[in-house]
């Protein structure tokens, strides 16, 4: 866990608890799959929480070296992703990046976007091994988002019935990718502690 | 120009315009030895080009 940055990822589950207990005042019983970009989504919870407005666009390109990116500017924030993307990993881009303007301070902002970009080339974004930077913790927190500990019963319950991985991510809406990584024991084990710890 | 000073010369003009930090989620092509930093800035330049066209999808299928 990374100090440097000025988030550890206990601070990441705290903020997304803090976006999914705004959003529940406002439904009955959190849906599964969570809704994001709908009207009263997590989405326009962040934007409430930060301030700032966010808009959403998905550009026709490929996709290959970016999945997306998040642009912050004072008074609003602009996220881009692929048309390649799928369902589950659009969703998944949208609560990286927005993720990024919960838990952004001037500590972490950019100041040099090559520095940046050539520590995506070596640095790889998931897993929960080695360096525990910026990127990584966002990626935690989306995953947080979109699986709360409210689906923590759900979520087991589907892995212990048989269904596979990809099966589940259908279930949430997630990518496959998160899904084992979020059913990981190293994860797992982490996540219920932090879950227990929050109730 | 290359791509990366293409981008650079458009974070300096934005941040003119009150940008503050930038965020990437690297796609599967960055995690190849291949790839490079230029390769990076060409799809991040596409973007912002269909972004100023208007080249925007709807998408009703992501919620």
């Amino acid at each position: 866990m990374t100090e440097e940055s000025g988030v550890r990822v206990a601070d990441v589950y705290v903020l997304a608890r803090d976006v999914i207990n705004r959003y529940r005042q406002q439904v009955t019983t959190i849906p599964h799959p969570i809704p994001v970009l709908k009207e009263q989504g997590i989405l326009q919870v962040i934007s409430g929480v930060t301030g700032l407005r966010i808009e959403v666009c998905c550009i026709p390109y490929p996709g290959h070296y970016l999945k997306g990116w998040l642009a912050r500017y004072k008074d609003h924030a602009r996220i881009i992703y692929s048309t390649d993307l799928n369902v589950c990993w659009s969703r998944f881009v949208i609560c990286k990046e927005a993720f990024h303007l919960l838990c952004g301070d001037i500590k972490n902002f950019c100041i040099d976007p090559v520095t940046l970009v050539n520590g995506l080339l070596t640095s790889p974004a998931f897993g929960i091994d080695g360096e525990q930077d910026i990127e990584r913790l966002a990626v935690y927190g989306a995953m947080e988002l979109l699986l709360p500990s409210d689906f923590d019963a759900v979520l087991y319950e589907a892995e212990s019935s048989g269904m596979n991985h990809y099966e589940i991510a259908l279930k949430f809406r997630v990518p496959e990718k998160i899904i084992s990584l979020r059913l990981s024991p190293g994860v797992r084990a982490l996540t219920d502690i932090l879950h227990r710890d929050m109730h | 120009m290359s791509e990366q000073e293409k981008f650079l010369a458009w974070y300096e003009q934005e941040k003119g315009l009150g940008l503050v930090d930038i965020k990437f989620f690297a796609g599967e092509g960055s995690a190849k030895d291949s790839a490079t930093a230029e390769d990076f800035f060409r799809e991040a330049n596409l973007t912002n080009e269909l972004y100023k066209a208007g080249k925007v999808v709807s998408r009703e299928d992501v919620f």
